[in-house]
């Protein structure tokens, strides 16, 4: 891991934990104020799932055309991150939810549905890349999973639309200016975490690589 | 759930997921460094 990354996204998170757990005003119109808080981790991990997902589906269009072993590392470390951020929204949306919420059932909730099933379409990437030996065949066909696996986070993210879940986007659920800059904090933080994370998991990725296959670029 | 155990609860999976991820990038390290 590059050392200054890491130091940068140490100190953006302590920063984030501070502003937004410290300085940040309580939200007006919420039955768990303190859980309401969750809001500036839980949208900058959805925000950092939809990124990285998308990173892993660019890094395989680039596979597919190179054959490299770096943008096979790349699309492997984010898709690993992605995975990540995505079962963090996702647990703590469902304790929001039902902290929120009164009789709230998951399962009839197309947010939590369609992100539980991103989720899974990158568990099963990972299962592909494991049941596949020769190393330039599953680059390849991880490469055409990623890409298809990405179609589901236009999915995941339009599905508010359908769902109980705010949408800051709709003209009757405008976000408090107050409350926005904190999460605009919050989201360059993730981002810069994410950057530390992807920096450090590729190169692990690279150098697994390069001992299976010493003669690979 | 109160509002108190709940956000030590939500605030425990950013953490645990962060850590536990962290551990998994140490440990990976580790092996491969060791071949």
């Amino acid at each position: 891991m590059r050392r200054w990354l890491a130091w940068m996204a140490l100190f953006a998170l302590g920063a984030d934990v501070f502003l937004t757990l410290v300085m940040a005003p309580r939200a007006a119109n919420f039955s768990a104020p303190l859980t309401q808080r969750i809001f500036y981790y839980h949208v900058p991990a959805a925000w950092v799932a939809y990124l990285a997902f998308g990173v892993t589906a660019v890094a395989g269009l680039v596979q597919l055309k190179r054959r490299d072993i770096t943008s096979d590392a790349i699309a492997l470390a984010s898709a690993e991150i992605g995975t990540l951020f995505s079962l963090i929204a996702l647990f703590t949306g469902l304790v929001w939810a039902r902290q929120e919420f009164v009789g709230y059932d998951p399962l009839r909730d197309a947010k939590v549905v369609t992100l539980a099933v991103l989720i899974l379409a990158y568990l099963a990437y990972f299962a592909l890349r494991r049941a596949i030996e020769e190393p330039a065949r599953r680059r390849r066909l991880a490469a055409v999973f990623g890409l298809l696996a990405a179609l589901g986070v236009p999915l995941s993210y339009l599905a508010s639309q359908a769902s109980i879940h705010p949408d800051f986007t709709r003209a009757d659920e405008s976000l408090d200016p107050a409350l926005a800059r904190y999460l605009l904090f919050s989201l360059g933080a993730f981002t810069i975490l994410y950057a530390a994370l992807l920096d450090a998991r590729a190169r692990l990725a690279l150098l697994e690589a390069r001992q299976e296959e010493p003669w690979t670029t | 759930m109160d509002d108190v155990t709940s956000f030590v609860v939500s605030f425990g999976i950013v953490a645990l997921g962060l850590a536990g991820y962290l551990a998994r990038l140490w440990l990976l390290a580790r092996r491969l460094k060791s071949r």
